[in-house]
């Protein structure tokens, strides 16, 4: 009892102030420190996000003195044939991307994943390793590899008595040219993703499986794939967006020729942006593509969600 | 706050970061902190450009005692353009001088122009006539103003390997592209390479063999001028190379070095950027066997030459110095010892007729076998046809090489003046689009 009596009187001189400071500081403080992201945002991010949207249906040069259209930049895409053509070479890049990369990927995942191999740190980074270099780094390198005439890849061709082909510059090899580069730069952090999600996988579902009588196959059918869904929704889904948004490479490589059978959609977009300054329409697509993958991007969780895996 | 407020504040800002960092890099101090002197500005995009006019304005400082210094700002190509663009629009944050690049011009000139106009105190300083003007200020004139200057002549000429075509036998007193034809025939039956390939994945070939007959990418108004019956005869002319078997499309890359290392391919176009830079930075192993000679005629009395690139130095409307800015570009541009800088240091010859007085112009040089190259280029400039410039370059260019130039040249049963009209009609709609 007289300890908590000395602590009140101690305490009670300074217990209105400092009531009043610290509670206005503890609740004030958190919002301070956090302040100079939501500033930036706002200022970068949401801002150019409305002011983009708005844009979308004006047109004229440049950010003064535009003029209202309504619907007219939207209606224009939608016959705009350099808009399909890029939204064609795209779709090709996202396909392959999931259907090549995403396979290719897990089954790599899957064989380093045995137990039989050895040296699995070293194939994981030997397989992470193009992710680490830069894309401008990468274009140079495969300019290089995919020259028509002094390439490695038309020179290993060759010695089959194949080619050579002019990958950069026949317009029905150059989308398939530009695959290939996104192979060789994303399969191996795919692997990794697939391999962190084979490593959550519980033992005891295979060593119960064993004790049935399942195969491997129908280990993997029945066992491995239905856990896996949810990592296939990431790859799926992060192979699909990062597609869409296909810019350097293209840009750097081909700059979309010859014809426009490399452009791409944000290659378009930067085309009609910044090349020929009409900002308004470069917001219009952007903002049908931002609806586009928004859908995709549902269709894709529903079919990924649509049945439970076992155990859940 | 209004938008432009905004702008304004952001760009100083993001200018002042950018400019203090690089500032920082060099040692120096922000040259608010210099004293009384003023400090202007200049953004460039690369440093060999510069290294001239850094020489030029130390002269300038003794000669004209000015009250400013210069920050020189190198910034990568495409970022510098683009910020120049942004700060010139929000109105405050960039420099008071800047390098344009040839095809980044037309983005200046959409709408209102961020430039000053030179014309005025050129031909007051007397010097105007004392210019070659396609490629001194033809590049950056719009509406019969002149919004920048560029001190590299442009006048171009056919390089060729002298060894390949001498063992060939082929003829160096080719006088028209009808006669090139006949020995380019002869040259790839006789040794299975070609004379000159055929630039299909961009304009430049077309624009200088058409620009050649007086044609070219606009009319006087800036509208596209791609069907033309000089445009329609160059791409022929090309095609049928192809038809004929006698040339090849141009390799992409490295591909196109190692042919001309070769010999292979014979002979490029271009001007002195292209036959004293890329042939001399990429293939030096080829010194003392190339020669150069004017481009042949279209037809009797027609031009020999015409122009390709360039970049101007420019005058910033937002500038607080825009006279002293501009009173410097101007010196530097009609200065002979100035100018001669930039010749020793990147083989530019100048745009300043005056300047072709000095020797050194004109002397032998040991990478094309001793020949007296500015002689020949100093012959050739007053035959360079104007090249009228247009707000639609980047529309109208592009529209040509992907629906023009590569569909004909990669299908050889295509016709030239349909795909250059399908061409011509496409670059009209994309201009329509925005401005109807």
């Amino acid at each position: 009892m007289a300890t908590s009596t000395l602590g009140a009187r101690l305490t009670a001189p300074l217990e209105p102030a400092r009531t009043w400071w610290w509670r206005r500081q503890r609740k004030v403080s958190p919002y301070l420190f956090i302040a100079p992201f939501f500033l930036l945002f706002l200022v970068f991010g949401l801002y150019p996000i409305i002011y983009s949207f708005i844009l979308s249906f004006t047109k004229g040069f440049g950010f003064e003195n535009r003029t209202f259209v309504g619907l007219g930049n939207y209606i224009h895409l939608m016959s705009d044939p350099r808009f399909l053509m890029a939204l064609r070479n795209t779709t090709i890049y996202a396909l392959g991307s999931v259907v090549l990369i995403g396979g290719l990927s897990l089954l790599i995942a899957l064989a380093i994943n045995s137990r039989s191999v050895k040296w699995k740190t070293f194939y994981r980074t030997a397989f992470f390793f193009p992710v680490l270099t830069s894309e401008v780094v990468i274009t140079v390198i495969a300019a290089r590899i995919l020259d028509e005439q002094f390439g490695l890849l038309n020179a290993a061709l060759g010695w089959f008595g194949v080619g050579p082909f002019a990958w950069l510059t026949d317009p029905k090899l150059v989308m398939f040219a530009i695959v290939l580069i996104g192979l060789w730069t994303w399969t191996g952090i795919n692997a990794l993703y697939w391999m962190a999600g084979l490593n959550g996988i519980d033992e005891d579902f295979y060593e119960a499986a064993a004790i049935d009588g399942a195969s491997s196959w129908q280990a993997f059918r029945h066992i491995t794939m239905p856990l896996l869904r949810p990592i296939a929704l990431f790859v799926v889904l992060q192979a699909i967006i990062g597609s869409y948004n296909l810019f350097a490479l293209p840009f750097l490589l081909t700059n979309g020729g010859p014809s426009d059978a490399s452009l791409t959609v944000t290659l378009y977009i930067y085309n009609q942006g910044f090349q020929f300054f009409n900002v308004g329409y470069a917001s219009a697509i952007a903002y049908v593509m931002t609806f586009f993958l928004l859908i995709v991007s549902l269709v894709n969780i529903k079919v990924f969600r649509g049945r439970s895996a076992p155990g859940e | 706050m209004t938008r432009r407020a905004l702008l304004k504040g952001a760009v100083g800002a993001g200018a002042a970061v950018a400019g203090g960092s690089v500032l920082g890099s060099c040692g120096q101090a922000p040259n608010v902190n210099r004293g009384a002197k003023k400090t202007l500005n200049f953004w460039a995009f690369t440093d060999t450009r510069i290294a001239w006019q850094k020489k030029a304005f130390e002269r300038y400082k003794k000669e004209k005692n000015p009250d400013f210094e210069i920050n020189w700002l190198i910034l990568p190509y495409t970022q510098m353009h683009d910020q120049l663009l942004i700060t010139a629009q929000a109105g405050s944050g960039g420099p008071d001088m800047a390098d344009v690049e040839i095809s980044q011009f037309p983005r200046f000139i959409k709408g209102n122009v961020l430039f000053v106009d030179l014309a005025a105190k050129l031909k007051q300083m007397g010097e105007w006539d004392n210019l070659y003007h396609p490629s001194a200020t033809d590049p950056w004139s719009w509406r019969g103003r002149t919004y920048g200057i560029g001190n590299e002549l442009n006048a171009c000429l056919l390089s060729y390997r002298h060894d390949v075509w001498k063992k060939a036998k082929v003829d160096t007193n080719v006088t028209t592209w009808e006669h090139f034809a006949e020995e380019a025939k002869r040259f790839h039956r006789d040794t299975g390479s070609y004379l000159i390939d055929q630039a299909y994945l961009d304009w430049s070939q077309w624009w200088m063999q058409t620009l050649q007959q007086r044609g070219g990418f606009f009319r006087q108004n800036g509208s596209p001028a791609l069907d033309t019956p000089e445009g329609v005869r160059t791409l022929a002319w090309m095609q049928n190379a192809m038809k004929d078997g006698w040339s090849t499309l141009r390799p992409a890359g490295q591909s196109y070095n190692v042919a001309l290392e070769q010999g292979k391919i014979a002979s490029l176009l271009g001007p002195s950027w292209q036959f004293s830079g890329f042939v001399q930075q990429n293939i030096p192993q080829t010194k003392g066997k190339w020669h150069l000679m004017p481009f042949p005629r279209w037809e009797a009395g027609g031009a020999r030459t015409a122009t390709w690139g360039g970049t101007g130095v420019t005058v910033l409307k937002t500038s607080k110095y825009a006279e002293e800015a501009r009173d410097f570009v101007l010196w530097e541009h009609t200065n002979s010892q100035a100018l001669l800088t930039d010749f020793g240091i990147r083989q530019v010859w100048p745009t300043y007729k005056p300047a072709f007085k000095d020797k050194r112009l004109s002397e032998p040089l040991p990478f094309f076998d001793n020949q007296r190259v500015g002689a020949m280029i100093q012959a050739v400039s007053p035959e360079i046809p104007t090249a009228y410039m247009s707000p639609y370059w980047p529309e109208t260019t592009s529209t040509f090489v992907r629906v023009g130039l590569t569909p004909p040249m990669q299908n050889l049963r295509m016709a030239p003046r349909s795909a250059l009209t399908k061409a011509q009609q496409e670059s009209v709609d994309t201009i329509n689009f925005v401005t109807a």
